[in-house]
């Protein structure tokens, strides 16, 4: 367990928190599309993260060494919430009785997690740049 | 002649191995704390703490829960105490070289 852990530990949150703004930034973008490359409207896409395990384990093996911690995006899921359902008769997209199906994407809410995840962006950088100030220190030894 | 002893003056003691040991449980307890502050958003991760005695991450048995501020608060305080410990080795170091150069005059 060296600096360089707590490096790639921050990294890899600054990463997973990069992913789900563009998940985010893809669902609002998608707010009013009523078909998708899968047929229907557009379902609301949600990151599913997991813990990568800490290991103290150096000594054991270098593989084993390798599973420094942190997070990951293991899986982009659908969102299976029901579609809003607008009356809109003209819309080519409208069912018998004249409805539109809309995406389940929420405006506000997904502007509430945007907020969150800039955050929480912002929070692993700052861990980054604590880090960073420890290992400049080491060189600071005469 | 015998008898009189020469006084040994240790200036190899301990401070050196402590502080090495001190910066090494500092460093580790940086990777656990970066790792709380990486699994904030994590559904179901259970906090990690550091063991100094153990030198190793343990589950948190008080079921703290997570919180951002107070896990960026102690990365900060343990960025602070290894800078203490570099500035003791360094003032440790300087003592040494003044001893080993400055005996001639």
């Amino acid at each position: 367990m060296s600096i360089n852990d707590s490096f790639d530990i921050s990294v890899s949150a600054i990463d997973a928190n990069r992913i789900k703004m563009e998940i985010i930034a893809s669902n609002l973008a998608n707010i009013d599309s009523t078909r998708s490359v899968d047929g229907g409207p557009y379902r609301r896409k949600i990151p599913i993260l997991a813990e990568k395990p800490l290991s103290f384990a150096e000594e054991l093996s270098k593989a084993e060494a390798r599973r420094g911690g942190g997070v990951e995006v293991v899986a982009i899921v659908e969102d299976q919430a029901p579609f809003q359902k607008v009356y809109n008769p003209g819309h080519p997209d409208a069912d018998e009785q004249g409805f539109v199906a809309l995406p389940n994407v929420s405006m506000s809410k997904e502007m509430v997690d945007l907020v969150y995840t800039s955050k929480l962006y912002e929070a692993n950088i700052t861990a980054f740049n604590v880090t960073k100030k420890m290992a400049q220190d080491t060189l600071q030894i005469p | 002649m015998a008898g009189k002893e020469v006084p040994q003056v240790n200036i190899f003691d301990d401070t050196f191995e402590n502080l090495q040991r001190a910066m090494d449980i500092a460093t580790k307890k940086q990777a656990v704390l970066a790792h709380n502050i990486a699994n904030i958003d994590t559904p179901g991760f259970e906090p990690l703490d550091f063991d100094e005695v153990l030198g190793k991450a343990v589950k948190r048995i008080d079921g703290r829960p997570l919180v951002l501020e107070q896990e960026l608060a102690a990365l900060t305080e343990n960025s602070i105490r290894y800078s203490a410990y570099v500035k003791l080795l360094s003032s440790k170091i300087n003592v040494m070289r003044a001893v080993a150069t400055q005996g001639r005059r």
